[in-house]
């Protein structure tokens, strides 16, 4: 009855769905307040009956019901809790319905707080939310329904892919799909904006909270994916350039511009028909990740949907989302007119760069994603790109980018002075500058860009300090002033500084791995010692032990340096029971210079083992600074100035005192 | 009561779907103060900047002027603003038949509505299948994971393991048996051939203490003694293994086929400990194997770690020993013939159907069914 129940209430949302396209779209059309005002209950009650039905999935999972053939195939009996409820996401037709939950959150919350947005507005942007769902709603129930049964039951479940098993992987893909869906919003709100031909400054602020928090959303998921794949994986590293990481890559490179082209569209009423292109670019890439992982043209872990009519399903709402945007911007937005004009070096400048590169380099990782499953899919021939395409081409586009990015904040719009902006920096500059040194000073080894990444690295914390340290006088003005100020400051402005700081981070972090890894690959019998990074690490031996669904092998060591005893390791290898199949856990020591990670592999003749070991240095900055990134959002998104759903301020007309000063 | 829910589910979303719809309309001029109140924020956040010294004074005053000219851009379109329309009735009613069609539509092509929810504790609840040995492990598994100092059941589902060849699990279901209810000589016994069979025949210190504790606590019981005999031939240790054998046959009923088997190892130890050629063991069905039940040996030799086929003998055996006792099931009789078949036992499947056709000597019918299958698997070595 609960399966039952689940189901029909997915398909009871896909039927209000309908409805709010429809209805909303017509009711602006006629310019019919009631009609238009039906969006809101629909998307409260699609994300209300999505909820429900995600619910009884689960509670199908946590009660093993194998008559879901859904539950039946990935999960089992022994599995423990946290992995019944993730393993609901961790498969294709779950994690379908956690994307259009999503999807249908980000709806009722723009219907529940978005009563500052003008009615047409809120019902045209969402109208199209409701399309997005109707097309994803509509694939699930008829190629990817999760609520089909199996009579009678099966005893015990086919399992769940033992590699998924893990707690970060629990959480990352929700937060990633918060971020690929978020960014419908913006497009939504670009189409909403098109159909209704009214794009405006107010526009870029309304769109901008709703970016920001995919944007936030989408960063969280893609470190969580990264440090995933650095621990489960035992390879040691934290990024592959694999078309999966790739795929959620681009969206944040796009949304990123799209960020930052909003700002200038808020202020200036300047790049409008850029931001909406944007938009649209920034949700399609979303779409196209969604399209590679789903549609099995990827063979990795991610492609568990291997199913060729769900692949076309998937290009065909691709090519009706995608193309019709594209087609409604090339009708709409010759019509707009062209916002306030600014000099080439000012804020609106600096941000135009930035869209440059981030879109350049977007580009760049389109092209190495896709070109060689184009060119699988056109010919015979199969190449593979690999990292040393990305490294000549993403990373001196993006070089530059990190160099201007402290200069930003410090020019002025419309007209700025390089000249003061580089004074102001110029603390920050001999910061770096010295770092360099020091660093290329200590250096023994490694490559002689290494100093000059994580002086950049340096370059982007200092300026991120300094601007914020300029704007509160810090150093110019007495302490009660330094104070008011710094309260008076903008959180976004606080939010930019800790967005560049945790980018500063992660530069200094990927490149100090990069350079500097160790690594150690060995036979040791329990007993014998290896040497890595100053630690001497001593095998024990192994114990073979039993976990809930999986039986371990564990491997002990002792690690000491200096002849200190500073830790006991115990990498294993599991074997699960109902999978069959084996996954590694690596064992990490946590220090301020890095990472001592280990692998324990397979036993050798005469009782030797393979044993991996590497030193990471500072590898956790990566993952630091972009929990770092992720806060600066979170205060910019609680400014004031883009709160939602304020509450209904007195409805006092503008004052026409205001306007006649204009004039 | 599932179609109650869904009534009630599709009314509760037209409710408060329509809701708004027989309420009063918003007042129109609610549309353009929003874009104003934008607008508003943004002069006030200029003069807060300036007030902070964040931006000059001409800088600020030009910021004014471009937010200024953007309120009155507004104001101009409110002007224009659009006129309040009616809602058509027709389109309340189309909503109200549109939701219900399309959810029942699409709900009974693709639900189940008859299927009730069948979750674990539900699956244990039912009847048991007695002739689903999978079913019947997973079943006691669930059981022993929910209450794992349960010795009985640990007790019940040792055997179990060793008929279906897992033998590292049967020796951890003796052990926990011997844990939580105290060892006897049977526990101890199965535990040591669970130890022995699943290091491929070969029995280590630990198999050798459980045996020598079974036979400690009693020693009549053959097969502890038998298991350890073969250990000594294991090691080398002819001497000891032909006195154990000895022993072991003066113990035996001397028709059986344990008596037979020590008869011949004790011939072929005594020729090795001489340094003579070992006797070729006579084609014994059954008995000449080098371990004493041959069945478990074959099993997990040819099985492997192949759970899946280890639960095809298991379910075939318990088939087999099923028609033993009552054998007037010609459907199974037949069905144990063509299992042997496909998992090429020629021999059994040839021993089954005689032992079917003496069953049904006096059913024309039967038989005529038995040797077509017999042809059908071509088994017929008579010619």
């Amino acid at each position: 009855m609960i399966a039952e129940t689940g189901h029909f209430a997915l398909i009871l949302a896909l039927a209000v769905a309908v409805l709010q396209t429809v209805v909303p779209i017509f009711g602006a059309r006629r310019g019919d307040a009631r009609l238009m005002g039906f969006a809101v209950p629909a998307a409260q009650a699609q994300f209300l009956l999505l909820a429900l039905a995600f619910m009884a999935l689960m509670t199908a999972y946590v009660t093993s019901d194998f008559s879901v053939q859904n539950v039946y195939q990935n999960s089992s009996v022994a599995k423990p809790l946290l992995y019944k409820i993730s393993a609901v996401w961790g498969n294709h037709e779950g994690s379908m319905v956690l994307w259009v939950l999503i999807l249908a959150l980000f709806g009722a919350a723009v219907a529940t707080y978005g009563r500052n947005l003008p009615p047409t507005l809120q019902a045209n942007v969402l109208g199209v939310q409701g399309a997005i769902g109707v097309a994803f709603l509509l694939f699930i129930v008829t190629t990817s329904n999760p609520f089909l049964r199996i009579d009678p039951a099966p005893f015990e479940g086919l399992g769940f892919n033992p590699v998924l098993q893990d707690p970060a992987l629990a959480f990352h893909p929700p937060f990633l799909y918060a971020g690929y869906v978020g960014f419908s919003m913006a497009f939504s709100f670009a189409i909403a904006a098109l159909i209704d031909g009214k794009i405006d400054a107010a526009w870029a602020r309304w769109v901008r909270p709703w970016t920001l928090a995919a944007w936030m959303c989408l960063t969280l998921g893609i470190a969580m994916g990264s440090w995933w794949a650095y621990y489960e994986l035992g390879w040691g590293g934290f990024w592959f350039w694999d078309p999966v990481e790739n795929a959620s890559f681009m969206p944040w490179l796009s949304g990123t511009a799209l960020l930052h082209s909003a700002l200038v569209m808020e202020k200036r009423d300047a790049l409008k028909v850029w931001t909406i292109l944007l938009a649209i670019v920034t949700f399609s890439l979303s779409l196209v990740g969604t399209f590679l992982v789903r549609s099995g043209v990827l063979t990795s872990v991610h492609a568990f949907a291997v199913d060729p009519a769900r692949g076309v399903f998937i290009l065909g709402i691709m090519a009706v989302f995608i193309g019709g945007a594209l087609a409604l911007f090339a009708w709409r937005a010759p019509l707009l007119r062209q916002g306030g004009l600014f000099a080439p070096i000012s804020r609106e400048g600096a941000l135009v760069f930035n869209n440059l590169i981030l879109t350049t380099a977007c580009a760049a990782v389109f092209v190495g994603t896709l070109y060689p499953l184009a060119l699988q899919s056109l010919t015979p021939e199969k190449i593979s790109v690999g990292p040393p395409f990305f490294n000549y081409t993403f990373v001196p586009l993006i070089v530059p980018l990190l160099v201007a990015v402290p200069f930003g904040p410090f020019l002025a719009w419309k007209r700025g002075d390089l000249a003061a902006a580089s004074q102001r920096l110029f603390a920050a500059a001999c910061v770096a500058v010295l770092a360099m040194i020091v660093v290329a000073a200590l250096q023994q080894r490694g490559p002689w860009l290494a100093p000059i990444g994580i002086g950049i690295g340096i370059w982007l914390i200092g300026g991120a300090l300094s601007e914020v340290a300029f704007r509160i006088k810090l150093f110019d003005a007495g302490r009660a002033e330094v104070i008011r100020r710094a309260v008076n400051l903008p959180r976004s402005a606080y939010g930019t500084m800790l967005a560049h700081a945790g980018l500063g981070l992660v530069v200094i972090g990927v490149v100090a791995t990069t350079a500097w890894r160790v690594e150690d690959i060995t036979a040791l019998k329990p007993g014998e010692s290896t040497e890595i990074a100053g630690y001497t690490l001593r095998f024990e031996g192994v114990r073979e032990s039993e976990g809930a669904n999986y039986a371990e092998r564990v491997g002990f060591f002792d690690v000491s340096r200096g002849g200190e005893a500073i830790t006991r390791l115990t990498p294993s290898k599991r074997h699960f029971n109902v999978e069959g199949s084996a996954t590694t856990e690596s064992a990490i020591h946590v220090s301020w210079r890095g990472d001592l990670y280990a692998v324990l592999g397979d036993p050798l003749e005469g009782g030797a083992y393979t044993v991996r070991v590497y030193f990471n240095p500072l590898v956790r900055l990566i993952w630091l600074g972009a929990l770092v990134m992720f806060f600066g959002g979170g205060v910019s998104l609680f400014d004031r100035r883009l709160r939602v759903g304020a509450p209904v301020r007195a409805k006092a007309k503008v004052p026409p005192m205001r306007l006649a000063d204009a004039k | 009561m599932l179609w109650i829910i869904f009534a009630c589910l599709t009314a509760a979303v037209l409710l408060a779907m329509l809701r708004p719809m027989f309420g009063a309309a918003a007042p129109e001029d609610v549309q353009d103060a929003k874009d104003v109140q934008v607008y508003r924020d943004q002069l006030d956040e200029i003069e807060a900047d300036e007030a902070r010294g964040l931006i000059g004074k001409d800088e600020a005053k030009a910021a004014r002027l471009e937010v200024q000219r953007r309120l009155l851009a507004v104001s101009e379109a409110d002007a224009k603003g659009a006129v309040a329309a009616q809602t058509p009735r027709w389109a309340i009613f189309a909503i109200g038949l549109c939701l219900p069609a399309i959810a029942i539509g699409l709900y009974a092509y693709y639900g189940s509505p008859k299927l009730p929810d069948q979750p674990l504790q539900a699956r244990l609840n039912e009847p048991l299948d007695q002739n689903n040995i999978p079913e019947l492990i997973a079943r006691v598994e669930a059981l022993l994971r929910q209450k794992p100092n349960d010795g009985r059941g640990w007790e019940v589902i040792a055997p179990v393991y060793m008929g279906v060849g897992n033998f590292d699990d049967a020796a951890e279901a003796y052990r926990k048996s011997i844990e939580l209810l105290g060892g006897t000589a049977a526990r101890y016994a199965g535990l040591g051939e669970a130890l022995m069979l699943g290091n491929d025949g070969v029995a280590t210190g630990p198999a050798r203490a459980a045996l020598n504790k079974a036979i400690e606590l009693d020693p009549a019981p053959l097969r502890p003694h038998i298991l350890l005999a073969l250990a000594a031939e294991e090691d080398g240790d002819y001497s000891d293994a032909v006195a154990r054998w000895k022993a072991i046959k003066t113990r035996a009923d001397a028709s059986s086929r344990w008596a037979k088997l020590a008869d011949q190892k004790i011939a072929e130890d005594e020729a090795r400990l001489a340094g003579k050629p070992v006797p070729q063991a006579p084609a014994m069905g059954g008995v000449a194997g080098p371990g004493p039940d041959q069945a478990d040996v074959a099993a997990a030799q040819t099985m492997g770690p192949e759970a899946r086929q280890s639960m095809i003998e298991g379910m075939v055996a318990r088939l087999a020993s099923k028609l033993e006792a009552q054998g007037d099931d010609l459907d199974g009789w037949l069905k144990l013939v063509r299992a042997y078949a496909v998992l090429n036992k020629p021999a059994d499947a040839e021993n089954a159907l005689a032992k079917a056709r003496s069953q049904f000597g006096d059913n024309p019918a039967a038989l005529s069914r038995l040797d077509a299958l017999e042809n059908e698997l071509g088994l017929n070595s008579k010619g």
